[in-house]
């Protein structure tokens, strides 16, 4: 499970786009390409800036209108994704 | 949708895939481009559109800063799948610097390649690269065959080899064939043999272009009509490959065109910016203007093949009666007419074998074409070089 204070960084050979709002993830391991909608791209712009997932949840809080537990659910939901595809890494070594 | 070989999209994605990509074509954002690293190659198969060229002695090719500016410029326009080809783009010394240059930048990289020259180090070097896609050109099933076509001995056993170790390093090649005259009767056999070597996809396609200085000379190579008729009618290898075929011609006349200068380009080895590989109406060149200036600013020409968006906007097809089976190139248009919006001749050949090919299955008429030059490949080529190779 995704701790709060984990820090992850995109894995390296994932090839991404961000097209206006909207993302595009390309998983060269595996073929796979990945639309990502504007609030998965924001968590993936703001993942690539090394940034703890708590900081990423309020970032995130405060750019978009929605109930802050259901943006904290959603936010940890997708990077949980993200780990599972292995299209992130976590940085090992900077938890608290 | 990319125009590469060997991405996966599934179910839900794929609408949402389609949704981004029709916001980027309506922002005009290429999500795909095509860059030609170079003409030099070191083999010369018989049907290549870009070796023996007139128009292109006495030019320079970018250097590696200019390619790396290109690559910089392409990410910033929103390119994301980004193919790399020649020529054989191995040729290149700095090849790899450019590559990595590419992965920086998160390009999602194909890679065209003969599969000739690549040694253990180099599939080192690709397995760290992990491009999406790495596709090589199977020409014939056996050696002889793939051999008299790449008019080189020693072709097929080195682009196996290649192939053997992309397979041990896991990395994701694909063989592709362009089915002519001299390979046709393998056909099934060309295919079995590349998936035994474990390609993640095999592909063919029918289509031989003329060079990029309009010689016609690869032409001769094609499969007539009647062949495209039996690859077509044959249900283990023709469906996928058939041109959509609308069932109204009010329907095909909304059908969308290429989407050259709109959702793609091309840069050629003389930083000439191309709407696409294909078509030789260029932006502009790299050494004399940005590519962002010349996508927002292109020419008039440029201008009007991106606003031509449906098959009812180009005059050629406006009142064609073959426009329910049609699959126009631009660029092959512009190549034997002198202008883009041209009747495209090849298409219109392959057009005619669809609609008989449709008329085939409802009622059952098989048609008759006229027989094609039939000439089969041997000692009466005269294309430049053919006299290298001898069995």
């Amino acid at each position: 499970m995704i701790r709060a204070d984990s820090r992850f960084k995109h894995h390296p050979d994932v090839a991404w786009r961000l097209v206006q709002e909207d993302g595009l993830l390309v998983d060269p391991r595996n073929g796979r390409i990945y639309p990502l909608n504007p609030v998965a791209a924001r968590i993936w712009t703001l993942l690539g800036a090394a940034r703890r997932v708590s900081e990423i949840v309020e970032i995130l809080i405060n750019e978009f209108d929605a109930p802050p537990e259901n943006i904290r659910e959603d936010a940890l939901g997708f990077v949980n994704k993200l780990v599972e595809a292995g299209l992130v890494v976590e940085i090992p070594g900077l938890q608290q | 949708m990319p125009c590469v070989n060997g991405i996966v999209v599934e179910g839900a994605a794929e609408r949402a895939i389609d949704e981004i990509s029709l916001r980027a074509d309506a922002s005009q954002i290429p999500l795909n481009a095509m860059v030609e690293l170079t003409y030099r190659c070191n083999i010369d198969c018989v049907y290549c559109y870009c070796q023996h060229l007139d128009n292109t002695r006495g030019r320079e090719e970018l250097s590696t800063d200019e390619w790396k500016r290109v690559l910089d410029e392409l990410a910033r326009l929103g390119v994301l799948h980004l193919a790399m080809t020649g020529g054989e783009i191995l040729v290149r010394k700095d090849f790899w610097e450019i590559a990595r240059h590419a992965k920086a930048l998160h390009f999602s990289i194909t890679l065209f390649t003969n599969g000739t020259l690549i040694s253990q180090k180099q599939a080192d070097l690709l397995a760290e690269l992990r491009p999406t896609s790495i596709e090589m050109t199977l020409l014939g099933a056996t050696e002889q065959s793939h051999d008299r076509l790449a008019r080189q001995r020693g072709a097929w056993r080195r682009m196996m080899c290649g192939a053997l170790m992309l397979r041990e390093r896991s990395l994701p090649f694909v063989f592709k064939t362009t089915l002519m005259k001299e390979n046709f009767r393998e056909l099934h056999e060309i295919e079995q043999v590349a998936k035994s070597y474990g390609c993640r996809k095999y592909s063919r396609g029918v289509d031989v272009s003329p060079r990029n200085d309009g010689n016609r000379d690869p032409e001769r190579f094609q499969l007539g009509q009647q062949a495209l008729f039996d690859f077509f009618a044959d249900e283990r290898t023709g469906e996928p490959v058939l041109p959509e075929v609308r069932p109204t011609r009010s329907l095909s006349l909304q059908k969308g065109t290429c989407g050259a200068a709109l959702n793609g380009c091309a840069v050629n080895p003389f930083g000439d910016f191309l709407p696409c590989i294909q078509l030789m109406i260029p932006f502009g060149n790299i050494r004399e203007r940005s590519l962002l200036d010349m996508w927002t600013n292109p020419p008039e020409t440029v201008a009007r093949i991106r606003n031509t968006k449906i098959y009812g906007q180009v005059s050629a097809c406006s009142k064609c009666d073959l426009v329910d089976y049609c699959k126009r190139c631009h660029g092959l248009a512009h190549l034997d007419a002198g202008t883009w919006d041209a009747c495209d001749p090849r298409a219109r050949e392959t057009a005619e074998v669809v609609r008989a090919l449709v008329k085939y299955k409802k009622k059952g008429i098989a048609p008759s074409f006229e027989a094609g030059a039939g000439r089969e490949f041997g000692c009466t080529c005269d294309l430049t070089g053919c006299q290298r190779y001898a069995v």
